[in-house]
C-alpha cells in the first residue's frame, strides 16, 4: 500500500506523534532518574509478592473458567443470549461487581456470611472477583481459535486411534497455544495492574492485602514529597512486571506460534448439556447474584422497597457535580480520541512504517498499568510550564490538581481504543474506494470526508462509547489524578463505598451497569 | 480389505447428503469419487472414516460391520484436504503418534522410516508450518501410513499444491499404495487426477453413485451429462434419436434406445477438422476461439447453436485463425 503523497497527513501524524512522545514517552523517561528510596523496596516484598500471587491466582481461575466456557461457546449450540450473558461482566468495570461482593460476603455484615465462611477482603476474594472480571476475555479468545481451528486436526487424532478425551488434551488444547498464551498474559497484564479492586478489598481487610499499584498511592499519601522516590521506584517494579514479563513471555513462545490451520468444512455446534449448565451456572454466579445484589441494596431500606437511596444520591449535589464533570470530560475525550486515533488508525493502514509507529506509540497507552501513568504524568505536569513566546505573551500550563489533567490521561489511555477499531475498520475499507473518489475529481480530504468516513461511521461510534464510557468508570487514574476539587464518578464511587454510603454506591453502580448494558446492546445491533 | 457401502443414508437437517449410496471399493484397488461440489463425495468418505454419522445403510470393511464403530477403532487412515498436521507437534511427533497410541516401542524408528519412504528423511524435528505445502503432504501421507492400515482414504491430497509438483506426489502416491497392496479411496475434482490414478472411477450425484466403471469406460461411455464433464472436456450437444440413428448437423451415429431428444458428448479428440476445401464429408463450422497450448492447439468452433471444443496438433505453421470456416469430422465412429 501506498502513503498518498500529501503533506497535509504527513504533518498531521508527525503533530500527533510529537503530541504523544511529549505526553507517554518523556513522562515515562523521567520516572527513571526520579527513582529513590531503594532501601526501603526490601520492605515492600509482601506488596511484590500479593502482586505477583494476585497475577497467577487470577490468571488461572479466569483460564480455568473462561477456557471451557469457550469450548462451549465454538462447540455447543447454546440459549439465545448466551454471549451476551458471557460479556456483561467483562464490560462492566470489575469494581461494580465488587460493591456486591462487599455487601454479600462482608465478614461480620455480609448477607451470605451468617451462612457461608467467607470474607472477600482477602487475596482470594480479588482473585474471585477480578477472575469472574476476566474470564469472558479468555473464552472469547479461545472460542474465536477455536472457531479458526480446523476440525480436521482432531479427526486425524481420532483416525490414529485416540479417543475423544485424549483428542482434547493432546491434540485441541496444546493446539491452542497461541490462544492461551495471548489470553494468559493479557489477564496477567491487567490484573497485575489493576488498581480499583486491590484498593477497596486489600485495603479496609482486617489483615491489608497490600499490592504495587495500592502502594503507590498509600505512599503518595504520606506526602508528595516524601512519598515520591519510593512511589517511583514501586511503579517501575510494576511496569517490570505488567508490561515487561507479559511481553518477554510472548517473546519466547513468538517462535512456537502457529498461524492457526485454516478450517475448511464448518463445524455444526451440537446440543451439549455439560455447555449449557456451564453457561447457566455463569450466568447466575457472575451475572445474576451481583445485579441482584446492586438491585435489591439500592432499591431497599430496612428489608422494604424504598428508593430513599436514590433520591440520597440525586439529591447530593457533590455527586451530581462529580458525575456532570464525569460525563463532560468522558465526552471531550471520547470526540478527540475519535478524531485523533481514527485519524492514526486511517494512516496506519493506508501508510507506511511511520504511522505504524505512531499506532504503536498510541496503544502503549493502555498498555502501561495506570497507576505507573498517573504517577509519570503528576511527576510531569506537577510544576507549572511556563512558555514565555515573547515578551508578553506567557502561558502557564498548571494542569495540577484540574480535570483537564485527568482529561489528557484518559486521552493518552484510551487513544489506543480508536485506533485498533477504527483500525480493523479501516483494512475493510479498500483503498480503491478512495482513489476511485480522487479519480472522479475529489481532493484527498473530500475523499477521505466523502468516502471513508461515512463507511468507517459505525467503527467510529464504536470506538465513542466504548471510550465514553471507558473513561467514565475509570478508577486508577481518576483517584490519583482528579483533584479534590474536581471530583469524579470514580472518585466519588470510591469515597461512598469506603468511607460513607455503601447504599449510595450501589445506587451508581446499578445506574453505571444500566448504562454499560444498554450501551452494549445498543452497539451491538449498530454495528452489524 | 475391500469397503462396502450399502444404501447409506445421512441427511443433516432437512438436507439429503447421502441418498441410498451403494459403493464397493475392491481389495487392493483404488477407486475414484467423481462428482460435482455437493454430490456427497467427501461425507461418503467421512462416512467410511466413521467422522459423520449415517442414517441408514450398513458400512462394511472387509467382513467386519463398523457402521457404529468410533473412527479410532476403525483401522483406516486418512490423508486430509488441508492435511490437518498438528501444529504443536514436531513431524516425527506427528507421524509416531499413531504408533505410541497403540503402545508401539520403536514408533519414533518407525516414524522416521516412514519418513524415508516419503522422501523426507532428516526432517522429523522440523514442526509443520516450517515445510512447504508439498512437503507438509508428504508427512500428512506418512502419518496416514503410521498404523499400516489396510485402507487408505484421500480427501483432495493434491488440490493445495501447483501442477508440477501434484505430478510428482500423485506417482508417489500411486507406488506407496501399490507397494502395500492398500485400498484406496480418493476424492478429486480434478479428472486427470482421479482418472490417472484409479482403477476404477465411481460418479455421484446428490448422493448417489450414478455409474461406476474403469477410468476408461466412464470417460469413453459417460452415462450421464455430468459424468461425461467430470471426466475431461467435452462439449455437449442436443440432437434427436430416430430409429436407433442420431442426426447432429449431418453426422449420423448408431444408438440404441427410444426415439426423441438425446445429449451428445463429444470430446475434443472425437472431431478432426480439415481447412473447408473438401466439404462434401462434414458440416462447416467457423473458428470461434484458438488456444495455443504447446503441442496441441484447441480451438472452439460454432456451426448455428451448436459450440464444440477440438484440439488438433498445433500445425507446424501458422495455426487456423479465429473467424475462419473449417469442416468438422468425426475421427472415430460415434
Amino acid at each position: 500500500m501506498r502513503f498518498p503523497t500529501i503533506k497535509g497527513p504527513t504533518v498531521l501524524l508527525a503533530l500527533v506523534a510529537a503530541m504523544l512522545v511529549a505526553l507517554v514517552g518523556l513522562p515515562l523517561l523521567a520516572l527513571l532518574p526520579r527513582m529513590g528510596a531503594l532501601h526501603a523496596l526490601p520492605g515492600e516484598a509482601d506488596a511484590l509478592g500479593n502482586t505477583v500471587l494476585l497475577g497467577l491466582g487470577t490468571t488461572l481461575f479466569a483460564l480455568g473458567i473462561g477456557g471451557p466456557m469457550g469450548f462451549a461457546l465454538a462447540r455447543a449450540r447454546l440459549f439465545r443470549g448466551a454471549d451476551l450473558l458471557l460479556v456483561l461482566p467483562y464490560v462492566t468495570p470489575p469494581y461494580v461487581s465488587t460493591i456486591a461482593w462487599m455487601m454479600l460476603a462482608n465478614p461480620t455484615t455480609g448477607w451470605l456470611t451468617p451462612y457461608l465462611p467467607v470474607d472477600i477482603y482477602t487475596l482470594g476474594g480479588m482473585i474471585w472477583v477480578l477472575g469472574l472480571h476476566l474470564a469472558p476475555f479468555v473464552a472469547t479468545t479461545v472460542r474465536d481459535a477455536l472457531t479458526r481451528l480446523d476440525p480436521a486436526l482432531e479427526e486425524a487424532a481420532w483416525l490414529s486411534g485416540a479417543s475423544r478425551l485424549r483428542t482434547l488434551f493432546s491434540v485441541t488444547v496444546p493446539a491452542l497455544l497461541p490462544a492461551w498464551v495471548a489470553a494468559a498474559t493479557l489477564v496477567f497484564a491487567s490484573t497485575v495492574a489493576s488498581f480499583g479492586v486491590p484498593w477497596m478489598l486489600g485495603a479496609p481487610a482486617r489483615e491489608p492485602v497490600p499490592v504495587l499499584s495500592t502502594r503507590i498511592v498509600e505512599v503518595l499519601e504520606l506526602g508528595w514529597v516524601q512519598g515520591r522516590p519510593l512511589a517511583t521506584s514501586l511503579a517501575m517494579v510494576l511496569l517490570v512486571l505488567g508490561l515487561g514479563v507479559p511481553l518477554l513471555l510472548r517473546r519466547l513462545l513468538a517462535g512456537r506460534a502457529w498461524s492457526g490451520a485454516r478450517s475448511v468444512r464448518p463445524l455444526v455446534p451440537t446440543d451439549k448439556p455439560w455447555a449449557t449448565a456451564l453457561v447457566a451456572a455463569w450466568g447466575v454466579l457472575a451475572v445474576a447474584v451481583p445485579t441482584f445484589t446492586l438491585l435489591v441494596a439500592s432499591f431497599t431500606d430496612k428489608g422494604a422497597f424504598s428508593l430513599v437511596h436514590w433520591a440520597r444520591v440525586a439529591g447530593d449535589a457533590r455527586i451530581v457535580d462529580a458525575l456532570s464533570r464525569s460525563t463532560v470530560v468522558s465526552a471531550g475525550v471520547a470526540t478527540l480520541t475519535v478524531g485523533v486515533g481514527g485519524f492514526v488508525a486511517w494512516a496506519a493502514t493506508r501508510g507506511g512504517r511511520s504511522a505504524g509507529a505512531v499506532a504503536g506509540l498510541a496503544r502503549a497507552g493502555l498498555a502501561i498499568p495506570g497507576s505507573v501513568l498517573a504517577l509519570a504524568l503528576l511527576l510531569a505536569f506537577s510544576q507549572e510550564v511556563r512558555v514565555i513566546v515573547a515578551e508578553r505573551a506567557t502561558f502557564t500550563l498548571a494542569l495540577a490538581d484540574t480535570a483537564w489533567l485527568l482529561g489528557l490521561a484518559w486521552f493518552v489511555r484510551f487513544l489506543a481504543l480508536p485506533v485498533d477499531i477504527v483500525g480493523a475498520g479501516t483494512r475493510n475499507v479498500h483503498p480503491s474506494l478512495e482513489e476511485a473518489a480522487r479519480v472522479a475529481g475529489a481532493g484527498p480530504l473530500r475523499a477521505l470526508g466523502t468516502v471513508t468516513v461515512p463507511l468507517l461511521a459505525p467503527a467510529l461510534a464504536n470506538a465513542w462509547f466504548l471510550v465514553f464510557v471507558g473513561a467514565i468508570c475509570e478508577v486508577t487514574l481518576a483517584t490519583m489524578l482528579a483533584g479534590p476539587r474536581t471530583p469524579v464518578l470514580g472518585t466519588m464511587l470510591f469515597q461512598l463505598q469506603t468511607y460513607a454510603d455503601p447504599r449510595a454506591a450501589c445506587v451508581l453502580g446499578v445506574g453505571l451497569s444500566a448504562l454499560l448494558v444498554g450501551g452494549t446492546a445498543l452497539s451491538r445491533r449498530f454495528v452489524r | 480389505m475391500s469397503v462396502t457401502l450399502t444404501g447409506v443414508r445421512r441427511a443433516v437437517g432437512a438436507h439429503t447428503i447421502l441418498d441410498g449410496l451403494d459403493l464397493v471399493a475392491e481389495k487392493g484397488s483404488i477407486l475414484a469419487l467423481l462428482g460435482p461440489s455437493g454430490s456427497g463425495k467427501t461425507s461418503c468418505l467421512r462416512v467410511i472414516a466413521g467422522l459423520d454419522p449415517v442414517d441408514g445403510g450398513t458400512v462394511r470393511l472387509g467382513d467386519r460391520d463398523v457402521t457404529h464403530v468410533p473412527p479410532e477403532k476403525r483401522g483406516v487412515g486418512m490423508v486430509f484436504q488441508t492435511w490437518a498436521l498438528w501444529p504443536h507437534r514436531t513431524v516425527r511427533a506427528n507421524v509416531a503418534w499413531p504408533l505410541q497410541l497403540r503402545g508401539i516401542a520403536d514408533a519414533n524408528a518407525r516414524a522416521d522410516a516412514l519418513l524415508g519412504r516419503v522422501q523426507l528423511g532428516g526432517t522429523g524435528d522440523r514442526y509443520p508450518h516450517t515445510m512447504s505445502g508439498g512437503q507438509q503432504q508428504r508427512v500428512a501421507l506418512a502419518r496416514a501410513l503410521a498404523i499400516e492400515p489396510d485402507v487408505l482414504l484421500l480427501d483432495e491430497p493434491l488440490s493445495s499444491l501447483d501442477a508440477a509438483l501434484r505430478d510428482e506426489l500423485r506417482a508417489l502416491l500411486a507406488e506407496v499404495i501399490r507397494e502395500r497392496g492398500l485400498t484406496a479411496v480418493l476424492v478429486s475434482h480434478d479428472p486427470e487426477e482421479a482418472l490417472s490414478l484409479a482403477d476404477r472411477v465411481a460418479i455421484l450425484q446428490a448422493g448417489k453413485v450414478t455409474q461406476v466403471g474403469t477410468p476408461a469406460e466412464v470417460y469413453a461411455t459417460p452415462r450421464t451429462e455430468a459424468a461425461a464433464r467430470l471426466t475431461g472436456p467435452v462439449a455437449v450437444v442436443g440432437a434427436t434419436r430416430r430409429g436407433g440413428r442420431v442426426d447432429l448437423l449431418g453426422w449420423h451415429g448408431a444408438s440404441a434406445g427410444p426415439d426423441g431428444a438425446v445429449r451428445v458428448a463429444i470430446r475434443p479428440e472425437d472431431v478432426g477438422f480439415s481447412d473447408g476445401k473438401d466439404a462434401a464429408h462434414g458440416v462447416p463450422f467457423t473458428v470461434e476461439r484458438a488456444s495455443f497450448r504447446g503441442a496441441r492447439t484447441r480451438y472452439r468452433v460454432r456451426a448455428e447453436e451448436v459450440v464444440v471444443e477440438v484440439e488438433r496438433e498445433a500445425p507446424p505453421i501458422g495455426r487456423l485463425r479465429v473467424g475462419r470456416a473449417v469442416v468438422l469430422e468425426a475421427t472415430e465412429s460415434r
